[in-house]
């Protein structure tokens, strides 16, 4: 595992390299090789998949626009994530209304057939968001929690128990200090765990809803 | 007992899970494993969660991503070199000219005649509109001959523009006269309005009150777009002064600013008495938008958004200020390129994916068409009848409540903006004397209480 992070690190360093002496297609593999983990971290984050799918654009836009300026002392991954997961975050504090609101949820009587607000939103039919993603149960009740927990928590918990960051690497992109991650992750951990009883406690509650 | 990061104990055991620890400090975190339970389950209990988020599917990219983001590379690699981007603006120029007289066009049609309590209104606007309005028809471009019957139906323009200079300072009455044509249609015929070639056949009176209520979050730094519906009542009369009385009554309304439960019935009992009266028809259309405000700071992104092609929503509304409206994809990338490049200079603006307009559905009631039976599927634009009275005084108010209840979930701002269109119209024989006179007829209005 090492050994293939460091082949990829090093192969990642050539096509940056590449990049920056204008090589557009070596940059075109590297968008190819990280966007769906940048993708799925910045609908993690910010929880809209449209909104996910722009924030993931502009953020390798953004970094072909500064190639020439990445000196390569990190990893390009985790380069590409501060830059998304910054532009997730700074979006996220500007859409805090729209993202939860969804005027055709919870329909009413005639309301079948009709495409829902965020349908009609996307050009891209694949972007829909199946519930299906969320199939299990479980699944549903953790991603339920982790939207609810707060927003810092969120990131961390992204980034360390999905993207399997470690906390140095955590600390790159979030542009935190180690001890601040540490804590924090526990934290998000400790917030997860408090909304998962709540929710669990709630299904047990009332079961079959 | 061992001891560790006596501050925080359970923060290590979750750095020990993760690996992240020092020999000392793992040796000292295994000690107090061996000797207390509490801390293995706790352990326990923290690999579960982290096993759990990390068991959440993975969403992979909608496919095309790289290829949008490619383009958009590519695209500003090229704007980037000088020689042809005299070339790229000249061309867009041109077309531009044509889309911004749409624009233009269209931007009348929303204005004339519309007033909020909330006026965004700005010399800059202003000074843009009038700017597009005028450069984009060369004098060399007025059609010699003469509007068909339809263009008659658009009446006069230039005083529409004069409307909208003064809208600032006061009311629009229901002498203003509106431009209803939209498209290639409302292009030829504006030009001839302008040139002052056409004497219109029908004249047409607007007037719109838009009650604004809006909820503020208290935690404004994180609020910084706001989510607004629209509820739109439509009131068509022939009767110019259906609209003076109408216009009164709800002006009460404006200026009391009263909660959303008193003016949406204020509404409905104005309305309803003139309904009873007979002559006019008031159709619920029922259009919730949501709009989303953008700083102009915002502005780059936006741009770049649109730039990288494709994936952008297409069915959106932009506005820059309350003068310029740009619709659909292709004229809101124009009107955004001319923004980036400086041409004009807006003070904020407004996104509105039109396609997310949402429009609330009559009720099941018990009318003729026989009790449980769902509204036809044009419901939205049909007109109340006399034995629904009780869709105006009840759903009505009803329906707004119930988007309102949907918009206003306190976590951020939130409009509503609930308003009255009212419409008069009549149609003279003959295309003769000054257009924009509308003919009082009965005296039939409610008495006030």
């Amino acid at each position: 595992m090492q050994r293939e992070q460091t082949t990829s690190r090093d192969d990642d360093a050539t096509l940056v390299r590449s990049a920056q002496t204008g090589d557009v297609q070596a940059f075109d593999t590297l968008v190819r090789r990280y966007q769906d983990r940048v993708y799925n971290a910045c609908w993690r984050i910010c929880r809209n998949p449209d909104d996910a799918l722009d924030l993931t654009q502009e953020a390798f836009v953004k970094a072909y626009q500064a190639i020439d300026r990445f000196q390569g002392t990190s990893g390009f991954y985790t380069w590409i994530f501060r830059i998304a997961v910054n532009l997730a975050l700074s979006h996220r504090k500007k859409a805090k209304l729209r993202l939860v609101t969804s005027l055709d949820d919870n329909a009413g009587p005639g309301s079948e057939g009709r495409e829902s607000a965020a349908q009609r939103l996307s050009d891209d039919k694949t972007l829909e968001p199946p519930a299906q993603a969320e199939a299990g149960e479980m699944h549903k009740l953790v991603a339920s929690a982790l939207q609810a927990i707060e927003e810092h928590h969120r990131s961390v918990a992204v980034l360390r128990d999905i993207e399997g960051l470690d906390y140095r690497q955590i600390a790159e992109v979030l542009d935190a200090p180690l001890g601040t991650i540490k804590s924090r992750v526990h934290r998000a951990r400790a917030a997860l765990r408090e909304e998962l009883e709540k929710r669990t406690a709630n299904v047990r509650a009332n079961p079959g809803k | 007992m061992t001891e560790i990061n006596p501050k925080n104990p359970a923060e290590q055991l979750s750095a020990y899970l993760d690996g992240e620890l020092n020999d000392s400090e793992r040796d000292d975190v295994e000690a107090l494993l061996r000797e207390d339970p509490s801390a293995r389950a706790e352990l326990d209990r923290l690999r579960e969660i982290a096993a759990q988020v990390g068991a959440l599917p993975r969403r992979p990219a909608p496919s095309g991503l790289a290829q949008d983001v490619m383009s958009s590379i590519e695209r500003d690699n090229l704007l980037d070199q000088p020689d042809t981007l005299a070339v790229h603006r000249t061309s867009t120029w041109r077309i531009l000219r044509s889309v911004l007289l749409a624009a233009a066009v269209i931007a009348l049609t929303v204005t004339a005649g519309l007033y909020t309590v909330s006026l965004m209104h700005t010399p800059r606007d202003q000074a843009a509109f009038n700017e597009i309005a005028h450069a984009v028809i060369p004098e060399t471009a007025l059609p010699a001959a003469q509007p068909t019957s339809q263009d008659r139906y658009v009446l006069d323009a230039v005083r529409s523009m004069e409307a909208i200079e003064s809208e600032a300072v006061a009311p629009v009455t229901n002498q203003t006269p509106v431009l209803v044509l939209g498209g290639e249609r409302a292009a030829g015929a504006s030009a001839m309005l302008d040139a002052r070639k056409v004497t219109p056949l029908k004249t047409e009176a607007r007037l719109e009150h838009a009650f604004v209520i809006a909820q503020e979050d208290a935690d404004e730094a994180v609020a910084a777009e706001t989510v607004e519906s629209q509820v739109i009542l439509e009131v068509a009369t022939a009767d110019a002064r259906d609209l003076q009385w109408c216009s009164e009554k709800l002006n009460r309304f404006l200026g009391e600013r009263k909660d959303l439960s008193s003016v949406t019935e204020g509404i409905a009992e104005t309305l309803l008495g003139l309904h009873r009266a007979g002559g006019i028809t008031v159709s619920p259309v029922g259009l919730v938008e949501r709009h989303i405000e953008l700083p102009a700071s915002e502005l780059p992104r936006l741009v770049r958004m649109f730039d990288t092609g494709g994936t952008v929503r297409r069915d959106v509304t932009l506005s820059v200020g309350r003068v310029l409206r740009a619709r659909g994809w292709h004229q809101t990338r124009q009107l955004l390129a001319m923004v980036g490049k400086g041409d004009l200079q807006p003070t904020g603006m407004r996104s509105a994916p039109t396609g997310a307009a949402a429009t609330f559905e009559r009720p099941r009631i018990a009318s003729r068409r026989g009790r449980g039976q769902s509204a036809p599927a044009d419901a939205r634009r049909t007109a109340f009848d006399a034995e629904a009275d009780d869709e105006l005084t009840t759903f009505f108010p009803k329906a707004v409540k119930q988007i309102w209840g949907k918009l206003d979930d306190g976590t951020g701002d939130s409009m509503i903006t609930i308003t009255v269109r009212l419409r008069a119209a009549t149609v003279a024989a003959e295309p003769a004397g000054p257009p924009g006179r509308l003919v009082p007829t009965l005296s039939k209005y409610p008495q006030d209480p």
